[in-house]
């Protein structure tokens, strides 16, 4: 398990509703739900647009899981972290929008989208070198990460990106803790051989 | 990305918020330096390590976290994986959101007990085996339409109490929402609700109260699928469905339809296919294939019994008395009023 000490200040590293901001949200203080908007929207939409990839799938889960925040705001704790419970939504909606057959429509919206950003990268060749060679390791990671099978990516997303601690993982997605420190391992490896080129050049440059 | 905090001052850390929310260029010098130092020595300050390498046997069967795994953490750290939320949507949600137009509260899905007891005589007996089978009796229906893309429109929603969708309460009036959650795939509890549905000139659906139902969305093949979990549905084909093909399939078996009026009721021991007019080719998968004509009806038992054909039609004959009493109406009644 994480060092409950290491757990406290890896959640406090991010951005999040101090205990008094929490305590206004049952009551859905206007400020507080704003305050909590701003914290979680671009998180909460970046988690899912990993995930789901088509930018109209993104928005519909999103705010899906702002109405379920919201409605379910007056039995919240506010003792609670937000981040876990935020997540824990976001990924239940993920998960329920795999289980439908929309899902397996979207995978081939999602090869056209990457092939269109791919498109526009190669449009834009009047940028800065050193932006180019950034973009084209986003667009490589992001294709990495895409590849990624279902479970490995949701870890990989909570972890990485929203800096979560694999017992707070293993929490959202149903799944003990060395499971999932497993699974993220398995990730790091599937990555590393996925990303290949990149990787090399990125640790000659180190 | 550092795992223990104390291993990183908070400047730090803020920059590398900053990077992986794509919102800063690079992390942070120190943040850098500290990542070659420790990857020169082979030491990474992560908290992942020091528990696997103190940890239980079980932790010790993980791959051990080598130099290469830190190297990828740091490119996803580095890394815009996520393009940003149009602004017009961000601005129009954090307005709902801080407003509190989502009203509500989010209840459990409505139980599906209302057609628990509805077991024809035959069937009763078979109660015992119908728990463990229950999930034998979700329906799945493949509505292999067209190659016009279309989508489900709600023609009315009639009733009392909570419309449950994706575990949500959904305010009845609202078709726009409702729409959009069955575009999005989300079962659907009836409730005490009458949801009536259509897809173009296609195909008619009605949603009996005590329904489960997910309305799968329509696939640019125009391929569609409904799947029917508890309750019960009625259908009818429009104008349109001529040139085409409904599939129903079941856990233990396939239903195919072409253009007819027909009703389904999926019970905990089973699964029953009435039609008004047209045919049914309903295969069972451990029996044959049945055919079910207008004025008749086949019931496919969970547990594989042999499937009961009759020549009754109103799925009432197969609930009990009390529930037949509450919801049983003559099939052509809910056909005349689903008709195009």
């Amino acid at each position: 398990m994480d060092d409950p000490q290491n757990t406290r200040e890896r959640a406090s590293s991010y951005p999040d509703l101090s205990v008094e901001e929490r305590r206004l949200l049952p009551e859905r203080d206007e400020g507080a739900l704003a305050k909590f908007f701003d914290v979680y929207f671009d998180r909460v939409y970046g988690y899912i647009r990993r995930l789901v990839v088509a930018e109209h799938l993104a928005e519909d889960l999103t705010q899906d899981v702002f109405m379920h925040v919201y409605r379910s705001l007056p039995s919240y704790d506010a003792t609670r972290e937000l981040r876990p419970w935020v997540f824990t939504i976001a990924t239940n909606k993920v998960r329920d929008f795999w289980r439908s057959r929309r899902h397996r429509d979207a995978q081939r919206e999602k090869s056209v989208e990457i092939e269109g950003s791919l498109d526009h990268f190669a449009e834009r060749d009047d940028r800065p070198e050193s932006e180019l060679v950034q973009h084209e390791m986003d667009v490589q990671v992001r294709e990495a990460i895409d590849k990624l099978p279902d479970g490995m990516r949701t870890t990989v997303l909570l972890r990485a990106y929203e800096g979560l601690s694999f017992e707070a993982i293993g929490e959202i997605l149903d799944r003990n803790e060395v499971a999932i420190r497993k699974r993220y391992s398995r990730a790091l490896e599937t990555l590393r051989e996925t990303l290949g080129p990149a990787y090399r050049v990125h640790q000659e440059e180190s | 990305m550092p795992d223990r905090a104390e291993d990183w001052d908070p400047a730090d850390e803020a920059a590398v918020e900053r990077a992986c929310s794509g919102s800063g260029p690079e992390p942070s010098p120190s943040f850098r330096a500290e990542l070659r130092d420790a990857f020169v020595r082979g030491r990474f300050a992560h908290g992942d390590e020091a528990g696997e390498s103190s940890g239980s046997a079980s932790q010790g069967e993980e791959a051990p976290r080598t130099p290469e795994h830190a190297m990828i953490e740091h490119i996803l750290n580095k890394s815009r994986i996520s393009e940003p939320a149009r602004d017009d949507f961000r601005q129009e949600l954090r307005a709902r959101f801080v407003a509190g137009e989502f009203e509500g509260t989010a209840p459990e899905p409505a139980s599906d007990s209302v057609f628990e007891t509805g077991a024809p005589r035959s069937a009763l007996r078979l109660l015992g085996w119908a728990a463990p089978l229950a999930v034998a009796a979700a329906i799945l229906l493949i509505v292999i339409l067209g190659a016009e893309d279309s989508s489900w429109r709600v023609r009315s929603v009639a009733g009392d109490g909570p419309l449950v969708i994706g575990g949500t309460e959904v305010a009845v009036l609202d078709g726009p929402e409702l729409e959009r959650r069955i575009r999005l795939g989300q079962e659907i509890s009836t409730g005490e609700h009458r949801v009536d549905l259509e897809l173009g000139d296609k195909v008619r659906m009605r949603f009996e109260p005590g329904s489960r139902v997910r309305v799968e969305p329509s696939a640019d093949d125009g391929q569609l699928a409904l799947q029917l979990l508890a309750g019960e549905l009625h259908g009818v084909t429009g104008p349109d469905f001529v040139r085409s093909e409904l599939q129903i399939d079941t856990p233990r078996g396939t239903a195919t339809i072409t253009g007819t009026a027909f009703s389904i009721l999926a019970v905990p021991m089973g699964a029953c296919f009435c039609v008004d007019h047209g045919t049914v080719g309903v295969k069972d998968k451990s029996g044959p294939l049945h055919s079910v004509g207008g004025g008749s009806s086949v019931f496919l038992y969970a547990d594989g019994s042999p499937a009961a054909t009759s020549t009754e039609t109103e799925l009432g004959h197969f609930r009990s008395a009390e529930s037949r009493a509450e919801h049983g109406r003559p099939l052509r009644q809910f056909l005349a009023e689903l008709a195009y």
